[in-house]
């Protein structure tokens, strides 16, 4: 045989070299197709839009208020017990959680993700290069970002008191280098002083519109809540009027069950909206397996279920339900943290009724009783529960503990009674909490190992 | 980085894809060339011959008959002879030429001529493969080791990496699971990365295996294993390089150790070898649960709660006619657990056909593979095709075309780690509880799927379709040098279907019915240039030289929709759903490297060689794109000094020496290096986005060093062999997720940082004890060490019972130290490390860590006239597990009833002044719930691995039916084994997912226990 024409032919093999070198650029810098890069996340009007919906999203995932805040919260107080498996839950029921507790883990790198996803808005928006960017919009959504730091640095420094305060965005590892525990003082003027920053910034007369994103009621509403934390009655009263008088906007709904049975009711001031691309998981931890695939770790206490079936529940022992289904016996928190399958459990973050308790609180404290106990009887009537205890009331403890009572059944499971025993001084006594240092969670300990500018809170380590 | 809107093309860029088929064609065309050349012989005298093996006899079929000072050649037929028509006349000089032979030249002077051909020397060598080339095993300066086809053929196994498991010494092999087909714990010389991948790089043929499991959909724990795909039948050898001379020359992902898989190739002028296999098997478990009775179940709990100050009148377990649920005596045990295990069958077939003429070889390799796990309604299938062809042009130019083409189909249950898997229902339901419900419908009286309902509802497939080709073309330029240029793809698809109807626990009511359809695709493109040059002076100076390049882009897709609500349980696809969510992914990487490599030997005496690869990485920050690896090695061969040769002791005394630099990229993100944000994160039914990873510019390659000294020696002709050797792996600069202080609202950031130290001794015997014609004896046996250290970290990381600090070993567990139950009220002491009289996280403390002592094999092959005998042992000593599962079950009552318990729980405190490790029953406080090192233990084992027994059928019987071969056989897997773990399995490891644990047991069930037979025949 003849192979000579292969000399000619020997060129043709480097002829795939050429398509290799073409390759090489491709090959080392692949896109990103599934991310942006940061400096292209905040750049004109429709990023910055995301980018807040993000910071919504963060508020509302499920290691913040989704699930992690809410388990966490009310699981810590007397109206929930705890009967599931998981050892490291049980923690917060028995008041001994341990630093390395991997929801209070969850719980606080939420927080704090939810923080810097505001920063990066308050930081951005205003140097945003996008003539379409009307000032007025701008100002709205710092003015949100705002509110969703403040009401984030607020549930920090009720869960952990001294914590580290971050208003920067977040660049690289070291931005944070040397930022250590603020004092709970300095953490409450600076949610102060983000729901002044975010009065400002807010349309000052919104129509009622979305009652899923922050509007200047949602800010009075919490400006409201942080004076009670602090006993400055009057602002918390001026606050609660400032909603309470827009009866238009915000009302009472007729029937108790109302406000959670359809979405964004006249109730609510601030509700964290659920789809079901926007999930939580909380309805899990109350209904048994065998039922809804859930997990049933949380059980009302007999304390509660005993006082929601007295004759102050009224409407709200409705709330109970009986389980029939083996094993039997069982009562749960019903209805209202039922949605298991589209996960759309609403958080109701600021509402009404709450309001009319601060008020009432905040005028017993001022010894305008009459008044107080006034705002006490609307939430009884409108529950439909016995009010004759509160005719002739004048001793301003007891109304306090009227409302302290009140309070623990209307705003039942939605993340308020173990900061209420707390602030009212009534937790270790109560709870039988013998170690006053356990009212306040332990710094992840993750977080102390990679940050020594972080102290642990006392009596933990 | 600013163009973010433009849409990327679904498949690798154009560059590579055109190249392949390019080259397709090219070589096509080539082909089509070679065919169409006719040569017309003048006609003028004859000459008769044949050409034969010189040793064997054997007759060669397409030599080359050349006369000298012509272009008159032929070539031998069939029978090896010729028939040269030519116009010389006698005599004149024949050159006979034929590859892997010397080639002849003889002067003939008449017909017929009987020309005998010496094989050459390369083809009596001990040839092994290594990167990018073949070397003589006497002349390698680093750490090779090998399995041959002769060490497994006999053994009939399911995959490629349980061929390894105690092969090889320094190779640590360990099943995580009875699931056939998911992925196995594999570490070359331990572990030395955190956040990138521990895992050796897989290359077949040359072709870098894709090792990322397609698995999409979780099940708890496990993984599918993407080697599982591989027909351990096609596998002629596996070289595992362990030492930084052996595997440098893959740069940067060469630190975890190269495992090299070379697959059977015909051979040219070899008549058509027709091979058939067949084995059937029966797998069942080992060892079960010691669960506790309803009697037992029944007291305890009555105890709990009268320990908690219950009133003996309300007991939980009372007469039913005082509104209790009976006596203890009185309940039921259910054994739920006899219920989803099964005697899984096995069957297997091989078809193959090897050949050649003299210009082509072929390799035909069909396989069949069918494993049923032992527990229901798990299943593993793999069917597959592997063609290898290969064409000598002339003799410069050859060409090669690989295609192996799989298809695996998995049945598969959520498992091991998620309350709706199989065995947690089975394992950790109490037994007293009823099965079904008055109605006949599951009942799921606990927090567990009925595990009767997980089996016959569930609907969970994957089925995998695995295409990996290779073309290649190699130019012999000149007398040793040679250029050769390979084109492979390699195209793993996964589709994964599951659907949970209305009767399971995920699909129930107000769910009904949940599905999810998931396809994963990930294709790697390869390109690779490569020149070598081999020449030998003076018949003493061997040299070298290698140099090459190679492209690789890689690109991961996924695709998966989920829909809920279906009309009934008839329906299973997500299109009859009422509503459906859907998302898809995508990411890439590129890889760019050249390499280069040279040796030297004197007189096979002494060898010096050299290597050195860079590698440029996508994943990598823009201001560490290059990385730079380079490696030496040295050898000497005293046995070919004459003071040596003098002792007449050893036929064989080596040593060798090696030292450097490899690299790791792999098991990272993608993009870890860039600062992003990302989108999906909804709100109001609106996509937002928000701030997802902090940039590293700086990020790059972990580095690791590695010095290894090897010792070899072969006594009475190498019928004896030791192999000894140490080596010291320092890793620094980890590709580290390190934590971050997360009030930056990041967890934590791709950074390098860190350093883990390997260091061990290596252990290996062969020994031909006996060599008789009619009895034979083979020994293997090999021990190995690993100590692994992390120098350096930061900050210590937990993760799952386990804690990476510095200087403690990666998968230490971290735990409460258990210093015994207080006889007077029952509680556990647990040790005050710090003295503060409290029990806090500070008193935490490593307890001990999953690597063992030392491990390794133990083989030995008999041979008595037809029949053959395989003994396998392997072992590993010293590792501790972690019995998460007697964590969960000896819950002490701390579970509310939920969890089942062991019988060990019996052994409780129950009066003042009881001896016991466990503690009393009680639903209240920590103290049992509280990680102790109670349930850490020893896992140590010895196992027959397998054991076979076969019988060959007398040739003389055989020659009758054209057969050449038939074996008989019997093997048994996992027949015995000793060991003190008190689980059903000290192989074990639930986290197969997470590379940071290991030896953590959590109701997972035993490796099978498999008899099988079959037999093999050839014609």
């Amino acid at each position: 045989m003849n192979f000579k024409y292969h000399s000619k032919y020997q060129l043709v093999l480097l002829i795939p070299l050429l398509f290799s070198l073409n390759a090489c650029k491709d090959l080392l810098n692949p896109k990103p197709l599934l991310y942006v890069s940061e400096d292209n996340s905040i750049v004109n009007k429709k990023s910055a839009d995301a980018a807040l919906i993000g910071t919504y999203s963060a508020l509302s995932q499920n290691s913040y208020q989704g699930n992690t805040f809410r388990y966490i919260v009310n699981l810590s107080d007397d109206n929930l017990r705890w009967v599931g498996n998981s050892p490291s839950n049980r923690e917060f029921d028995v008041h001994d959680v341990f630093a390395t507790n991997t929801s209070v883990s969850a719980l606080w790198g939420a927080l704090y993700s939810t923080i810097n996803s505001s920063n990066n808005i308050i930081q951005s928006v205003p140097k945003v290069n996008d003539q379409t960017y009307l000032q007025t919009d701008r100002n709205t959504a710092i003015g949100e970002a705002y509110f969703i730091r403040a009401l984030a640095y607020f549930d920090l420094v009720r869960l952990w008191g001294n914590v580290p305060i971050i208003t920067e965005s977040t660049r690289n590892p070291s931005s944070g280098d040397g930022i250590g525990n603020s004092t709970p003082a300095q953490v409450y003027k600076q949610v102060g002083e983000d729901l002044e920053a975010a009065q400002n910034m807010l349309p000052a007369n919104p129509a009622a519109g979305n009652r899923n994103r922050a509007s200047i009621y949602a800010v009075y509403a919490l400006k409201s809540r942080l004076f009670l934390y602090l006993g400055q009655w009057q602002q918390a009263i001026d606050y609660a009027d400032l909603v309470i008088k827009e009866t238009a906007k915000f009302s009472l709904v007729p029937s108790y069950s109302a406000f959670f049975n359809a979405k964004n009711t006249t109730e609510s001031i601030f509700e964290i909206d659920y789809t079901i691309n926007n999930k939580n998981s909380w309805a899990g931890n109350w209904f048994a397996s065998n039922l809804t695939g859930g997990t049933r770790e949380l059980l009302p206490t007999d304390e509660f279920i005993a006082l929601a079936r007295g004759p102050y529940g009224g409407d709200r022992k409705s709330l109970l339900l009986d389980i029939n289904t083996p094993p039997k016996g069982i009562i749960t928190y019903g209805n209202m943290n039922f949605k298991i399958s589209t996960g759309e459990n609403q958080v109701y973050a600021l509402r009404i009724a709450e309001l009319y308790l601060i008020r009432a609180e905040a005028r017993a404290e001022l010894n305008r009783t009459a008044e107080a106990v006034a705002d006490i009887r609307t939430i009884r009537l409108r529950a439909k529960a016995a009010d004759e205890d509160l005719n002739g009331l004048t001793n301003k403890n007891l109304i306090i503990a009227k409302v302290l009572q009140e309070r623990r059944l209307e705003l039942a499971y939605e993340s308020h009674r173990w900061f209420d025993l707390i602030r009212r001084g009534l937790a270790q006594q109560v709870l039988g909490i013998s170690d006053p240092n356990k009212l306040l969670y332990p710094i992840p300990r993750q977080e102390l190992l990679v940050d020594k500018a972080l102290k642990q809170n006392p009596g933990y380590n | 980085m600013k163009n973010i809107d433009r849409a990327q093309p679904a498949l690798p860029g154009p560059g590579l894809w055109s190249g392949l088929v390019f080259y397709l064609l090219l070589t096509l065309f080539f082909s089509l060339n070679t065919l169409a050349q006719e040569t017309k012989p003048l006609i003028n005298s004859t000459l008769k011959g044949t050409i034969s093996d010189a040793s064997t006899g054997e007759k060669l079929i397409g030599a080359s008959i050349l006369i000298q000072g012509t272009t008159h050649t032929a070539s031998s037929d069939r029978d090896g002879g010729f028939n040269f028509v030519t116009g010389q006349k006698f005599p004149y000089t024949l050159i006979v030429k034929y590859i892997g032979y010397k080639t002849k030249t003889l002067v003939v002077d008449g017909s017929p001529v009987d020309v005998k051909l010496d094989p050459e020397a390369s083809q009596l060598q001990d040839l092994i493969v290594v990167g990018y080339g073949a070397q003589d095993r006497k002349t390698l300066t680093s750490s090779v080791a090998t399995i041959s086809g002769k060490q497994i053929e006999d053994i009939p196994v399911a995959g490629v990496d349980q061929m390894l498991q105690g092969q090889a010494s320094g190779v640590l092999v360990s099943s995580n699971t009875s699931v056939p087909g998911s992925g196995i714990f594999i570490r070359v010389r331990g572990s030395s990365s955190i956040n990138a991948s521990n895992d050796p790089l897989y290359v077949v043929d040359g072709v870098f295996l894709n090792n990322r499991t397609l698995q999409s959909i979780s099940t708890g724990g496990q993984q599918t294993s993407p080697i599982a795909d591989l027909n351990p039948g096609d596998i002629e050898s596996i070289e595992i390089l362990k030492d930084a001379n052996a595997t440098a020359i893959y740069g940067s992902r060469g630190a975890n150790g190269v495992v090299l898989i070379s697959t059977k190739r015909g051979k040219l002028n070899r008549k058509a070898k027709v091979d058939i296999g067949y084995y059937r098997g029966v797998s069942k478990a080992i060892k079960f649960w010691p669960t506790i009775t309803g009697q037992g179940e029944g007291i305890l709990q009555n105890e709990t709660f009268l320990n908690d100050g219950g009133a003996y009148d309300k007991r939980p377990f009372r007469p039913k006619s005082e509104g209790g649920l009976g006596l203890p005596e009185e309940q039921p045990t259910i054994d739920r657990v006899g219920l989803i295990f099964q005697n899984a069958p096995t069957e297997n077939v091989d078809l193959t056909v090897a050949g050649g003429d003299a210009k082509t070889t072929y390799y035909f390799g069909g396989n069949y593979y069918n494993q049923d796990a032992i527990v229901k309604p798990d299943r593993f299938r793999r069917a597959s095709v592997r063609v290898n062809l290969g064409q000598q042009f002339n003799e410069k130019t050859k060409t090669g075309i690989s295609v192996n083409l799989v298809n695996t189909s998995r049945h598969m249950t959520p498992n091991n780690n998620v309350p709706n898997g199989t065995v947690n229902g089975a394992l950790y339901t109490p037994v007293y509880l009823s099965l079904f419900n008055e109605d006949g419908s599951y009942a799921r009286p606990s927090l567990f799927e009925n595990p009767v309902a997980a089996i016959k509802e569930t609907v969970f497939k994957d089925v995998g379709t695995r295409i990996t080709g290779n073309v290649f073309t190699e130019y012999k330029i000149l007398e040793g040098l040679k250029f050769r240029t390979s084109w492979s793809v390699d195209f793993n698809e996964s589709k994964a279907d599951n659907y949970f109807n209305s009767k399971l626990q995920l699909g129930q009511a107000p769910i009904n019915g949940i599905g999810t359809s998931a396809l994963n695709r990930n294709v790697t493109l390869i390109n690779e240039q490569l020149i070598s040059y081999d020449k030998v002076w003076d018949n003493v100076h061997q040299f070298n030289l290698t140099l090459g390049n190679t492209l690789q882009k890689e690109t991961f897709e996924t695709t998966s929709v989920t829909g809920i609500g279906y009309p009934t349980d008839e329906f299973t696809l997500v299109a009859s759903s009422a509503s459906q969510t859907g998302t898809s992914r995508q990411s890439q990487a590129g890889l760019v490297s050249f390499f280069g490599r040279a040796s030297y030997g004197y007189n096979l005496k002494y060898m010096i060689d050299a290597s050195i690869r860079a590698d440029a990485s996508s994943r990598f920050g823009k201001d560490n794109r290059w990385g730079y690896f380079p490696a030496a090695g040295l050898a000497w061969r005293a046995s070919e000094e004459d003071f040596i040769k003098e002792l007449n002791l050893f036929s064989e005394l080596k040593f060798n020496t090696s030292y450097g630099l490899t690299g790791n990229q792999n098991g990272i993100p993608d993009f870890a290096a860039l600062g992003l944000w990302n989108g999906g994160n909804n709100y109001l039914s609106t996509s937002g986005i928000v701030p997802f990873q902090l940039v590293n510019p700086n990020l790059k390659w972990e580095t690791t060093t590695q010095f290894n000294a090897g010792l070899n020696m072969g006594f009475l002709k190498d019928r004896l062999h030791l192999e000894f050797n140490y080596y010291n792996k320092n890793t620094t600069n980890l590709l580290l997720q390190q934590p971050i202080s997360q009030k930056l609202g990041f967890a934590s950031i791709f950074s390098n940082s860190g350093e883990i130290s390997n260091k061990g001794f290596e252990f290996s015997l062969n020994a031909q004890l006996v060599a008789r014609k009619l009895f034979s004896w083979n020994t293997r046996f090999n021990i190995s060490t690993n100590k692994n250290k992390i120098e350096k970290l930061n900050t210590p990381i937990l993760d799952n019972r386990t804690i990476m600090q510095q200087g403690s070993p990666l998968y230490s567990f971290y735990a409460h130290k258990q210093l015994g139950v207080n006889p007077a009220n029952g509680d556990v002491i647990f040790q005050d490390v710090n003295g503060d009289g409290l029990l806090s996280d500070a008193d935490l403390q490593i307890v001990g860590n999953a690597w063992p002592d030392f491990f390794g094999g133990f083989g030995n092959e008999f041979t008595y006239g037809d029949f053959d005998l395989n003994v396998f042992f392997n072992y590993s000593i010293g590792n501790k597990i972690w019995n998460n599962t007697r964590y969960r079950m000896g819950h002490g009552g701390s579970r509310n009833g939920v969890f089942a318990q062991l019988d060990e729980q019996l052994q409780r405190w129950q009066q003042a002044g009881d001896i016991t490790e466990v503690p009393r029953m009680t639903a209240k406080g920590n103290n049992a719930s509280i990680i102790s090192d109670r349930f850490l233990e020893d896992g140590s084992y010895a196992r027959l691995k397998t054991l076979s027994i076969g019988y060959k059928l007398p040739k003389v019987f055989l020659a009758k039916y054209h057969i050449s071969n038939v074996r008989l056989y019997v093997a048994a897997t996992n027949l015995i084994t000793i060991t003190r773990y008190k689980g059903v399995d000290p192989e074990v490891n639930t986290m197969g997912d997470n590379q940071n644990v290991m030896g953590y047991d959590q109701a997972i069930a035993s490796q099978p226990r498999t008899f099988q037979a079959g037999f093999n025949l050839s014609f």
